[in-house]
């Protein structure tokens, strides 16, 4: 984990350095078009302390080495396009993008499971290959097209409120169980679309595994001690066959953020997507560089939680 | 109550596979007792699996069907033609595990890796005697220590990939004896073991036999394992019985030629010794179409223009010696 | 394909019997041949310049193509030039059809001049309408450029992307695979761990990052060029696990151990003996990076730092559907997303042919 950690920090540090330009006097310049022109010795005093706080004069290296050591203690730097501390801006953002991630995640599984075992036991049949075809569709569909069909769909043909995550009157309220149904309102369109390509692709791999364990010597085996047919597909051929999907998590992951922030930009949902965009496209790198940051972070929790997940769910992997 | 356990006649099995159609099996007919050891045997591709499956119905699950023929299992006040049950239905769950049990050639691959031991024994038990978890348990601890399993308290939690291949059949074993059933049948139970492992196992089935008074079906393409387990042996064919007769008598006088080119090809139990390894000219055919005559007839070394064309009669040249072989008419 | 021969036939041979019997897969592999074909012929298809605008025709609806006149006859098809109004009460664009004068489609027309393939010029045209009439086939943009002929010069850059890109990802990947599996040890492992690391980044901040980062001034060309590069080296992993694992189980082959026994030099192996067994498997996972390509540029000219103009792709169409509504009054702008999703589709079911075909036992 640590190394993995250190080398993908070193590339997003590498990455958001990448723009060639001296933002230290664009900075300057911008603050000075709000607060008026500065004498050049307020220039200078500015120039300075940006270049203390960032160690702009030090090697490239210890540069990133102060910038890691800094993140890791909260110190995030500053945006210049908000003038906030980038923590601070994180904070308000973040824990929505975790929450419409972790409903898209609920979406996909609650949905692409039951299919793809139904798809499995009905191998061949009509519904299986409607299943595939409409699989297959759902993996093509580019996320930003998908959502701009459902906004309009949303808008106009179901009246529902979008743009935002929430309506006025439960902006700044305090959760309630009507706070979180506005919640829902609001985000559902982005949570079907990032979703949509997840189902698919899971649909594919339960059926796939399920229709390999059921070919297994084990399935007669249990058949022949009398086991009701359907207690021997739930009970033990989906257990076995699940393993794959929770591994699989690991590996859909960076779909699922890449989804929501790409979703999140289009539908202009405050989160963490259109902050990155506005951010490299401004070049406030240190706005930018921290929500790479963070990302990136995501996926390491999130891989680390789905090796731990696979281990308690299949047994072999506990012993080895 | 009769001496049968089992009868079964005209029994056809088909399978599809890729479009085509294989003959597993082509109208066999034999009588199983209670308390004997049957053993059937053969080369791969016979049939002789493929009709040990169809008595617990477990065929259509494997793609096959029993196109005809009956399977007649005398229970205590009545019989049930086994291949009329539905094998999905109640009635066949019932019996299976239960009353009929059944082990297999792969022990790693025939018992569900993400289970405990004890909890696949427990499944039985719960399912057909209705134990509650903690009986289930101390029966299953019971049935691991009657397979001869060291330290059963601590085993009974292990998962299958923990243990050896021996002790993955001695559960298996376990498993199928948990309900006291009145017939085991073995598919090559031994097949993947090692050498001195599959001495314990046959000898472990031997004892059980003799506690429990159960039959079992022996089913194997080991000559010598037969030659050990069986009271009575059927060697099949093509998915025909080619000769039945009690184990003594089908080594020191084998009837049917092919009984006989198949002992020949193993040494130490040919009748008269020879010198040098014989093969079985030619190859098993594919059991995609139907044969007209005797099956055997492309490879015998006696055959007759007669048995191209029709299907031997089961022949009975001395008693309790069947043949299906136009030789013996 | 000379080493394994089954009944006298190739493998190349038995994994096209295998593909033939796949429908989804021939279905999609034609519909790849036919949009290839109109790449490659779109200036002989497209109608107008792409660029040129008209204040008088922003966001003009398709005109309706005629086939009778108005007393009923048959004639040849023909439109009728649109003129523009507003709606008084709702400040709307309407179009209404000028009757005055029929302008019947002719073919073969001659018009701009253009070049196929860098090789054959030209200046016929497929479709056309005399001087005097504007003919939108498929509507015009929120500018009022002609949005089929836009749609098909974008096709040329929707779907070269991702050739360039997979080649490149290819050549990368199978150069990484093989010094990776050659040379095993310490270096394969260093590699294999960069690859995972690689292939467990969030891939779209990672465009967005890398594409924020081409200066804006930077020619079209050039940002195309870039792009593709951004994209094929954030995709080259899986290709070179894959060649990593052939190089692998081929270096234990006893040929090969004979090919060096008698002499041959370590590339000629490679190139004599590895690469023509990893090719089937090679060309399926390019075909299916194909998609997640066009999709990742589809994306990045959505949002603006993609593609610039004058080049135009199917992706840069759409960043006029991002008012909702356009969208709903105008709803012939989506015409390109459509078009992704079929070019998308159409490569998932070819690549899962072939894959199924290339090792059913997978």
């Amino acid at each position: 984990m640590i190394p993995t950690f250190l080398v993908v920090s070193f590339i997003v540090f590498f990455i958001i350095q990448l723009p060639p330009s001296n933002w230290i006097e664009r900075h300057i310049e911008n603050l000075a078009l709000e607060q008026g022109t500065f004498t050049s010795e307020r220039h200078l005093q500015l120039a300075h302390e940006l270049t203390e706080r960032y160690n702009l004069d030090r090697p490239y290296l210890l540069q990133y080495g102060s910038w890691i050591l800094n993140f890791l203690r909260g110190d995030m730097g500053e945006s210049f396009e908000y003038g906030q501390e980038v923590s601070v801006l994180l904070a308000k953002r973040i824990p929505y993008s975790i929450m419409i991630s972790l409903l898209s995640l609920f979406f996909v599984y609650s949905i692409g499971i039951p299919i793809g075992i139904y798809c499995a036991l009905n191998q061949n049949k009509i519904s299986d290959t409607i299943a595939t075809i409409a699989g297959f569709i759902g993996l093509s569909i580019p996320n930003f097209f998908l959502a701009l069909i459902l906004m309009v769909f949303g808008l106009y043909v179901l009246d529902l409120p979008v743009g935002g995550l929430f309506s006025p009157e439960y902006e700044d309220a305090p959760w309630s169980f009507g706070k979180f149904i506005d919640f829902l309102q609001h985000v559902w369109v982005a949570v079907v679309v990032i979703g949509t390509a997840g189902t698919a692709g899971i649909i594919r791999v339960v059926r796939g595994n399920l229709l390999d364990v059921l070919g297994e010597p084990y399935i007669t085996a249990l058949r022949a001690k009398g086991l009701p047919e359907k207690m021997v597909t739930i009970k033990h051929a989906v257990r076995i066959s699940i393993n794959p999907v929770i591994t699989g998590l690991g590996m859909w992951l960076p779909s699922l953020i890449s989804g929501e922030t790409i979703v999140s930009i289009v539908m202009n949902i405050p989160t963490a997507g259109p902050l990155l965009f506005g951010a490299l496209q401004s070049e406030d790198i240190y706005l930018s560089g921290s929500i790479l940051m963070v990302l990136c972070l995501f996926l390491l929790i999130g891989n680390l939680l789905a090796d731990i997940a696979l281990a308690w769910f299949d047994p072999r992997i506990r012993y080895d | 109550m009769t001496d049968k356990l089992l009868q079964i006649r005209d029994l056809e099995i088909r399978f599809k596979r890729d479009e085509k159609t294989v003959y597993a099996v082509n109208g066999i007919d034999f009588d199983l007792c209670r308390g004997e050891v049957l053993g059937i045997v053969g080369e791969s591709g016979c049939g002789k699996s493929v009709t040990g499956y169809s008595i617990l119905g477990l065929v259509s699950g494997l793609g096959g069907r029993v196109t005809s023929g009956s399977i007649r299992y005398y229970r205590e006040d009545e019989v049930v033609d086994l291949a009329s049950l539905d094998a999905k239905s109640d009635a066949i769950r019932r019996i299976r595990g239960n009353e009929l049990g059944m082990i297999f050639q792969e022990p790693m691959r025939s018992l569900s890796p993400v289970y405990t031991v004890g909890e696949q024994i427990g499944e039985s038990v719960r399912l057909h005697l209705g134990l509650n978890r903690k009986e289930a348990r101390e029966r299953a601890i019971e049935l691991l220590r009657q397979v001869q399993i060291a330290d059963p308290e601590q085993r009974v939690d292990a998962y299958p990939h923990q243990l050896s291949g021996g002790m993955r059949q001695r559960v298996m074993i376990g498993i199928a004896l948990s309900c006291n059933p009145k017939l085991l049948i073995a598919d090559e139970p031994t097949t993947s073991l090692d050498g001195t492992i599959e001495g314990q196992i046959l000898q472990l089935l031997r004892d059980l036999r003799n506690e429990l008074h159960m039959s079992i079906l022996f089913i194997s393409h080991d000559l010598g394992v037969i030659a050990e387990m069986a009271n009575r042996v059927m060697v099949m064919y093509l998915g025909r019985i080619m000769e039945t007769t009690d184990v003594k008598s089908l080594f020191a006088d084998p009837l049917h030629p092919y009984t006989r080119a198949l002992l020949r090809t193993n040494p130490s139990l040919a009748p008269e010794p020879k010198s040098t390894l014989t093969v079985i000219p030619g190859s098993v055919p594919e059991a995609t179409e139907e044969i007209a005559g005797c099956p055997f007839a492309s490879r015998c070394d006696a055959v007759m223009a007669k048995c191209s064309l029709k299907r031997p009669l089961p022949f009975e040249p001395k008693k309790n010696h069947i043949v299906e072989c136009w030789l013996y008419e | 394909m000379t080493e394994n021969q089954e009944q006298g036939r190739t493998i190349g041979q038995l994994i096209w019997r295998r593909f033939r019997k796949n429908k989804l897969g021939v279905v999609g592999g034609l519909v790849v041949a036919l949009l290839f074909f109109i790449t490659v012929i779109a200036p002989f298809l497209a109608t107008m310049d792409i660029v040129e605008q008209s204040a008088r025709h922003i966001l003009a609806p398709p005109q309706k193509i005629y086939f009778q006149s108005e007393e009923g006859e048959w004639r040849r098809p023909y439109v009728y030039n649109l003129i523009k109004h507003r709606d008084p009460d709702t400040l709307r664009l309407m179009y209404t059809e000028d009757r005055s004068q029929q302008f019947p489609i002719r073919f073969f027309v001659k018009g701009l001049e253009y070049r196929i393939l860098w090789l054959i010029s030209g200046r016929t045209h497929l479709l056309g309408v005399d001087e005097g009439c504007r003919w939108n086939l498929l509507g015009t943009d929120p500018l009022g450029r002609d949005l089929y002929s836009r749609i098909l010069m974008g096709s040329q850059v929707s779907l070269s992307v991702p050739l360039v890109g997979v080649s490149l990802s290819i050549l990368i990947g199978t150069v990484i695979g093989v010094i990776s599996g050659y040379l095993g040890g310490r270096v394969d492992h260093y590699i294999q761990r960069t690859i995972e690391i690689m292939m467990s980044f969030p891939t779209l901040p990672l465009w967005l990052a890398l594409a924020a980062a081409i200066p804006i001034t930077l020619p079209s060309a050039y940002r195309y060029l870039l792009i593709v590069v951004i994209l094929s080296l954030i995709d080259w992993g899986g290709l070179a696990r894959v060649v990593r694992g052939k190089v692998l189980q081929y270096r234990g082959e006893d040929y090969v151990l004979a090919a060096r026994m008698s002499g041959c030099g370590l590339f000629r192996i490679i190139f004599k003996h590895l690469v023509p067994g990893t090719l089937s498997h090679l060309i399926v996972c390019a075909t299916l990076s194909v998609p997640g390509m066009i999709l990742a540029e589809s994306a990045l000219s959505f949002l603006g730092i993609g593609i610039t103009p004058p080049l135009t792709s199917w992706g840069m169409l759409l960043k006029d559907a991002h008012k909702l509504e356009v969208l709903v009054y105008h709803h012939w702008i989506m015409i390109p997303g459509f078009l992704i999703i079929v070019a998308v589709l159409s490569f998932n079911f070819l690549g899962d042919g072939l894959r199924d075909a290339a090792d059913p036992y997978s």
